[in-house]
């Protein structure tokens, strides 16, 4: 999609835009955690719903519109990731673990950044903030977002969620 | 590759990726390694580590940080005469090519885009001393 075709269109109804943070997941996980990982389920939602016990989210800040990117892991999940990642266990999420979250959000982050901004997008840097403890965020105004979960290739039952979220216009 | 007393200087406002980067160092039999969170904290390190008579021989330093960002500091660090040669890595998620240019203009040594995994940064080490060497003796 060129840099007219990009302008003022919904980017939920871009593949190369979904593709390019679906891509930075796979290769954050695999290369930087070495935990191989794969889609087991993806959908548009309408009412901004996570659950999980440790999220990393970066405001996604365009020319003319604004959205979220929001990586969120259940703590068995994040727990396994971060002893693959480290080679240290941890038994709960603390400090340590959050600033991961932190890093992989971050690496997801900037992985889609860079292809998207030499496609024609202006995604603007940012940095990721930290969302604690079992949480359902809700009643957020976008005009839609895309969750994609997420399982871990050596133990399916190990899932995580990527939304992406869209809306019109600056906040 | 750099001498095994080489001090380095990790910069990074995540721990997590100071202590990856600290894990590849220590892999590689460097035992001298202090961190900063920011570039204004890397250069105060810089300076005290200069006057302390133990200086820093490499900063591999993160973009994309709160106060100071990397490119600040490699900007910092080349315009002063005592840091001005010194082996400067940069390791980001940012690879867009303006920004790459941004930083060989800046004087990087060279640049690692993230996720990397640790053979790529000793590559990258290797590569960065070998240089780093060539001119040292083209200036003997």
């Amino acid at each position: 999609m060129g840099l007219a075709a990009i302008r003022g269109k919904n980017p939920l109804l871009d593949k190369d835009f979904l593709n390019s943070f679906v891509k930075g997941v796979l290769e954050t996980l695999k290369t930087t955690a070495d935990t191989p990982v794969r889609i087991f389920h993806s959908e548009v939602v309408n009412d901004y719903r996570i659950t999980g016990d440790v999220a990393g989210i970066v405001s996604l800040q365009d020319e003319d519109w604004t959205g979220n990117l929001i990586l969120a892991f259940p703590k068995k999940t994040i727990l396994y990731v971060i002893e693959q990642m480290l080679g240290e266990t941890y038994p709960d999420i603390n400090p340590e673990v959050r600033d991961a979250v932190g890093e992989l959000t971050n690496q997801v982050y900037g992985y889609a950044k860079s292809i998207l901004n030499q496609k024609g997008y202006q995604l603007q840097m940012g940095f990721p903030t930290i969302a604690l403890g079992q949480f359902q965020l809700h009643s957020y105004p976008p005009t839609a977002s895309l969750l994609i979960q997420f399982e871990i290739l050596a133990d399916p039952s190990l899932k995580f969620d990527l939304q992406v979220t869209y809306n019109s216009g600056k906040n | 590759m750099f001498p095994k007393n080489t001090r380095f200087l990790v910069v990074d406002d995540f721990a997590t990726m100071r202590k990856i980067v600290r894990k590849v160092l220590l892999d590689l039999g460097y035992q001298l390694v202090e961190e900063a969170d920011d570039g204004s904290t890397a250069w105060q390190k810089l300076e005290s580590c200069h006057l302390e008579g133990q200086p820093i021989g490499v900063v591999i330093s993160d973009w994309n940080m709160p106060k100071m960002p990397g490119i600040e500091l490699l900007k910092k660090v080349r315009q002063d005469a005592r840091f001005a040669r010194l082996p400067f890595i940069m390791v980001t998620a940012e690879s867009e090519q303006k920004q790459v240019l941004e930083a060989v203009k800046s004087g990087v040594s060279d640049y690692v885009v993230k996720p990397f995994n640790s053979q790529t940064l000793k590559e990258k080490l290797e590569r960065v001393w070998q240089r780093h060497n060539a001119q040292a003796s083209k200036a003997a």
